[in-house]
């Protein structure tokens, strides 16, 4: 039975994300010797860039219903294909929409579905995928594989890397006119939110500076460095409230912003119970300080005794070579 | 008049798990018990609704006898019935176990207009439970919502997306999931805690809700945990030694090989 | 007499006033009663003279009470006294009642001309005065009548409008201080037994108050008897930060609800519309207006009781929600792990009770010296202390958990009585007779609170342990250098407990000290701002009480600030952290001080 499913299908409704799922689905596929599939919802980007992405074959749904992106819909749609089709595995992009869908598709389907995972391999022998994903507030990472076909995963943006665009791949563009029942909710009204930027307890990587900056102007060399890592910044309560360099939305502590960044730096921090208790669950904590006898040593991972000045700038280059090789 | 089912996990503080550094394992011996803080979110909407329609709040658990206190402090927030959904039989249910579990559920309590939980719970982060139960009981689903407005036989959600902000609408009933967003969840005191318990409350097996073994636990999950790695311990208070050109390069590494370095 | 410029003319008021009306009740009783039925006189001879005498000068004093207090109005304008209505009345009133009495005896002097006229030093005076300008006859007559019905009709309506104006105070300070409860200082009031609910089973309680109705009588009255006076108000921390909270007007609001209201049952809720519940959150219950009071008003207890009422609502935000389910979940109110409570001994001889069952002493380590990196410093010097004198002690590792006097002081009842009656056990399991603690808060919990509970333990804090140490010769403390230090006094180890020479005496010997006392200091003393559950959630305020008490240490320019609570030093590491320019000031805990002193064992 097993044996009847093939194919790497990918879909997600954001078309660079999908662009990401294609770059892993080509691996997958040649992996397996099978076709890999972009599955697309008509209007938006033309289905030829995704085959010069390295899809082997595009299956564009061409209802208008599909457009906006509804859980209903979108689900019927795909339920249908997919029963139709029988792909192995299936890879969905986990935005919201994505987590919100995968699970009724995969339950539509009666199979099993691993969120946001960090990792797929193919296991050696019998191919299925191994699929790792953290729970337990990061202390835990767990190898899923679904029981059933076709398996499916949700891949969060960055996971993966898109493959260039190559113009000379050759692939199909199958255009598809599923019959959809008009969705079980009404969409009333979408508003484009304004990109502020991400929220500091929902951002994945931290730089964090206390009274150890000496003068307002010299915020910017933590903003050279957390623009290198693809952070935002954050500082201690005293920055915010006492001297309000920074507004009262961006200190983190006791009577602050709690964060849970995979990666907080904390440079001219000294570490006072105040601002520890605002920053525990960070994965990672680097600290950096000209005081060895800094409390905030005991809380990190990573300890630097050094002049910030000094240092920050040759991190800031550090990291810019990394992301470069 | 609204009746309202939801549903609450009880999990462990994960702040407080110990990892084992000779086992490799986690060690919840004394670790607290809390209800999952989205579905905190999702018993206070409940409960807020009740109180502006009237009507009836059912809070449901699945999970081991010590998910009790879970329902007592949903009890103590204003929910007027309980219902443990408790049996060995469950144990190393996945998401698709637990929805036939938690579908079972309501089937027999039947009389509801509305489903709320939370998008996600705090231990797993899956996301799975909530559309997977909508899709069993052929309901609707909204989901991320951080308003809700009853209209009669309607309900208008408010939404938050990565880009936008949607106002969706939908006939009850409906399964709706919350995110921490949508309201300050109100905190019971031990006194409301203890005055709790004088509220009902049901603990269900499989056999009431008429569930086979080939449905329940491990045997009905379509995903299957091959393998945990714990990672994360102690602080590891690495200090770093040595002239501030070379620690540079060297730190830059070491986080790159936690991981930690990628954007997303 | 704790402020002595008002003090003194409230005296001279009061006891003007008082002097004058046994003064003409006895002329009263002697004219309409004495000598109508008994025929005789009671004022004569030497007695009448020194009466005549008393009862001038006494009048004098309370005219210069009133200009006193006119020109503090008017002029010195101390904050926080406002002037009303009422107060321009009432010293209108009062001053034309004693002129026209001066004026009334002054005629009656000129009119009689008896030979004792001079003892009745003023009026005769007047007399004289009128006997020149040739006004004693039949006119100063018919003026004295009609003086005389206006001096009584003025005094009667002073008497009838006692109930409408800030005079009540008469009335009701002196029952307000007699029906005061007799809770020691310190203990909050008990609004339940959590023990004889569990036996009930009901747990259908009322906690807290929303209304004036939820209100105790005793603490109605206490609204009624505020005089307006704002010496509360000049020593509020939180009133000095620029919070919403100013503890007279706070009084004042619920008094004029209650009389406006007095007919009607429900007042409705008062807390939200009337006052806001971020003035009730910014009380860090240091106790200095109910030691200002004169007249025994307990803020504290009316603060906490409309606490409760919100705490019972459970519409708290993220901070208090934080702290209360941290206590709950991990038994300390950072929110660490239970397990880590002894890391700080890491390295040092600490034994647990179970590890060593014979001790003298249980030292009580704490939430903040097990887990505030900055206390863990406070308890390492106690070690070493304890160590050096040779005290046999022991801690409770990680059986010890928050003493929950924050969730008391909060309105969580339930959980602090909860948490009391655990710990009242666990001392009891292991037999402990005394504690030592490095945390004011807990101390005042310990000793004041527990013992409802069952506690039957001593407690005592680390500056008079220390104190009793050195004195008794067990610990020998090196000379060391000379230093100026100034001693802040912690409210819940000052005013809570009395005690204010220990810690002074630690640290005078430590060597050449020169200890500089702050302007406010001992019971006076100012908070850091940390009390009353304040250092765990974030507070709107226009400036922090640390920084402000900080600056106060500053302007005395000492070596070190030395503290002796784990609540003020952190507060005032967060005022250092948060200067322009740095500060030379070194911040220690008494403690600390006198480990650097001793001798490793």
């Amino acid at each position: 039975m097993w044996e009847e499913f093939k194919g790497v299908w990918v879909f997600s409704n954001n078309p660079q994300l999908t662009f990401e799922l294609l770059g892993k689905g080509r691996t997958l596929a040649d992996q397996l010797d099978t076709e890999l599939t972009a599955v697309v919802v008509g209007s938006g980007e033309d289905p030829e860039s995704y085959v010069q992405r390295g899809a082997d074959r595009v299956l564009l749904l061409a209802d208008p219903i599909l457009t906006a992106f509804q859980v209903d819909t979108h689900t019927g749609a795909l339920a249908a294909l997919a029963s139709e089709h029988k792909p192995d595995i299936i890879l969905i992009g986990a935005t919201r929409d994505g987590l919100e869908f995968a699970p009724r598709l995969a339950e539509r389907l009666k199979t099993g579905c691993a969120t946001e995972v960090i990792r797929i391999e193919l296991d050696s022998e019998k191919k299925f995928m191994l699929m790792d994903r953290v729970t337990c507030g990061g202390n835990i990472v767990e190898t899923h594989i679904s029981r059933s076909k076709p398996q499916i995963a949700t891949i969060p943006k960055g996971l993966f890397s898109p493959l260039p665009a190559d113009q000379s791949r050759k692939g199909e563009v199958i255009r598809i006119e599923p019959k959809i029942m008009p969705p079980n909710t009404q969409l009333l009204e979408r508003r484009s939110k304004m990109a502020k930027g991400v929220k500091l307890a929902e951002a994945p990587i931290i730089v964090s500076f206390g009274r150890g900056v000496k003068k307002k102007e010299d915020i910017a060399i933590i903003e050279q460095l957390s623009e290198a890592l693809g952070g935002v910044i954050g500082c201690s309560r005293p920055v915010a409230e006492d001297l309000g360099w920074l507004p009262e939305e961006q200190y983190i502590g006791l009577s602050g912003r709690k964060v849970s960044p995979k990666l907080y730096v904390a440079c001219g921090i000294s570490g006072q119970i105040q601002h520890l208790t605002g920053i525990r669950n960070s994965r990672i904590i680097v600290a950096i300080n000209n005081d060895p006898k800094a409390p905030i040593f005991e809380f990190s991972d990573y300890g630097v005794v050094a002049d910030l000045y000094e240092i920050l700038p040759l991190l800031t280059d550090a990291v810019k070579q990394m992301k470069r090789e | 008049m609204v009746k309202v089912i939801v549903f609450v996990k009880q999990v462990f503080q994960s702040s407080e798990l110990r990892v084992d550094r000779a086992t490799k394992t986690i060690n919840t011996q004394g670790v607290p018990r809390v209800i999952s803080e989205t579905d905190k979110n999702a018993v206070e909407e409940a409960v807020k609704i009740k109180e502006k329609h009237g009507g009836k709040v059912t809070a449901v658990t699945m999970g081991p006898p010590e998910a009790k206190e879970a329902l007592r402090e949903a009890l103590a927030m204003g929910v007027d019935e309980g219902y443990l959904i408790s049996d060995p039989l469950f144990e190393g249910s996945d998401a698709h176990a637990t929805a036939n579990v938690l579908a079972a559920a309501i089937t027999k309590i039947l009389d509801y207009d509305m489903i709320l939980c939370g998008a996600y719970s705090e231990d797993l982060f899956a996301f799975q439970v909530g559309p997977r139960l909508a899709d069993i009981c052929n309901l609707p689903q909204i989901t991320y919502a951080t308003k809700v407005v009853l209209e009669g036989t309607k309900v208008v959600v408010e939404r938050d997306l990565e880009n936008e902000r949607q106002l969706v609408e939908s006939k009850l009933p409906c399964l709706i999931t919350v995110v921490r967003e949508i309201n300050e969840p109100r905190l019971p005191t031990l006194m409301a805690i203890m005055a709790a318990s004088k509220k009902p409350m049901t603990t269900w097996t499989a056999a009431d809700l008429n569930l086979g073994e080939d449905e329940l636990g491990f045997k009905g999950s379509l995903v299957k945990v091959l393998r945990s790695t714990v990672s994360v311990g102690e602080r590891k208070r690495i200090m770093l030694q040595g002239d501030v050109k070379e620690i540079s390069p060297r730190l830059v590494k070491a986080l790159s090989e936690e991981g930690v370095l990628k954007a997303s | 007499m704790k402020r002595p410029f008002p003090g003194l003319m409230h005296l001279l008021i009061y006891a003007g006033m008082v002097v004058l009306l046994i003064g003409t009740t006895l002329v009263f009783l002697e004219n309409d009663i004495w000598e109508t039925f008994f025929h005789s006189k009671i004022l004569v001879g030497s007695f009448y003279l020194f009466y005549e005498l008393i009862l001038d000068a006494f009048g004098l004093l309370a005219i210069a009470g009133l200009l006193i207090a006119i020109y503090r109005r008017t002029f010195s304008r101390p904050p926080n006294l406002p002037t009303s209505r009422d107060d321009v009345y009432i010293f209108s009133l009062l001053l034309t009642i004693l002129f026209t009495g001066y004026l009334m005896e002054g005629i009656r002097l000129a009119v009689d001309k008896p030979l004792w006229a001079p003892w009745s030093f003023v009026g005769y005076q007047i007399a004289r005065f009128l006997e020149s300008r040739g006004f004693d006859g039949q006119t100063a007559i018919s003026l004295y009548r009609g003086l005389w019905w206006f001096h009584a009709l003025l005094a009667f309506a002073g008497v009838a409008s006692i109930p409408y104006t800030k005079l009540f105070h008469i009335v009701t300070s002196p029952l307000n201080a007699l029906f005061l409860h007799s809770r020691p200082v310190g203990q909050l009031s008990t609004p339940f037994d959590l023990r004889q609910l569990l036996e009930t089973g009901n747990f259908d309680v009322k906690v807290g108050a929303a209304s004036i109705a939820d209100f105790s009588w005793q603490q109605r009255l206490s609204f009624d008897s505020c005089t307006s006076c704002g010496r509360c108000t000049n020593a509020c921390p939180a009133t000095a930060s620029g919070t919403l909270l100013s503890p007279m007007h706070l009084v004042l609001k619920l008094r004029d609800v209650m009389l406006s209201n007095w007919k009607s049952e429900s007042i409705g809720n008062l807390i939200g519309e009337l006052v806001d519940p971020e003035e009730l959150w910014a009380c860090t219950t240091c106790r200095a207006c109910v030691h200002e009071c004169p007249v025994l008003i307990d803020h504290i207890d009316v603060i906490v009781d409309m606490r409760r009422h919100i705490v019972t609502e459970g519409k708290l935000d993220r901070g208090k929600k934080d702290l209360l389910m941290n206590l709950n979940n991990v038994a300390n109110p950072y929110g660490l792990p239970q397990a880590d409570r002894l890391k700080w001994a890491i390295g040092l001889d600490v034994k647990t009770v179970k590890e060593q069952p014979e001790f003298d002493v249980l030292y009580w380590v704490g939430c903040a010296g097990s887990y505030d990196p900055r206390n863990q410093k406070v308890s390492r010097s106690i070690v070493k202390i304890l160590h050096a004198a040779k005290v046999p002690f022991a801690v409770l590792g990680n059986e010890e958990r928050c003493s929950c006097e924050v969730a008391r002081r909060i309105g969580e009842e339930g959980r602090f009585q909860q948490v009391a009656l655990e710990l009242v056990e666990l001392f009891k399991r292991y037999n402990v007779k005394l504690v030592l603690t490095q945390c004011p808060h807990c101390l005042n919990t310990f000793k004041n609170e527990y013992p409802e509970f069952g506690a039957a333990f001593q407690i005592v804090h680390h500056s008079q342990f220390i104190d009793q140490l050195i004195r008794s010769g067990k610990l020998k403390v090196k000379e060391g250098a000379e230093k100026v230090v100034t001693f802040h006094d912690p409210c819940y180890l000052g005013r809570y407990s009395g005690t204010y020479d220990e810690p002074r005496k630690v640290i005078s010997s430590l060597g050449p000290i020169t200890l500089k006392e702050m302007p406010r200091s001992r019971e006076d003393s100012f908070c850091c701002g940390g009390g009353g559950a304040n250092f765990w959630y974030k507070i709107e305020q226009k400036r922090k009480a640390s920084a402000i008490r900080f600056d106060e240490a500053q302007r005395l320019n000492p070596d070190i600030l030395a503290t002796a609570c784990p609540f003020c030093t952190s507060m005032f590491e967060d005022a250092l952290a948060s200067k322009e320019t740095p500060s030379s000031i070194a911040l220690r805990d008494i403690a600390e001080l006198v480990a650097d002193l001793v001798e490793s064992s």
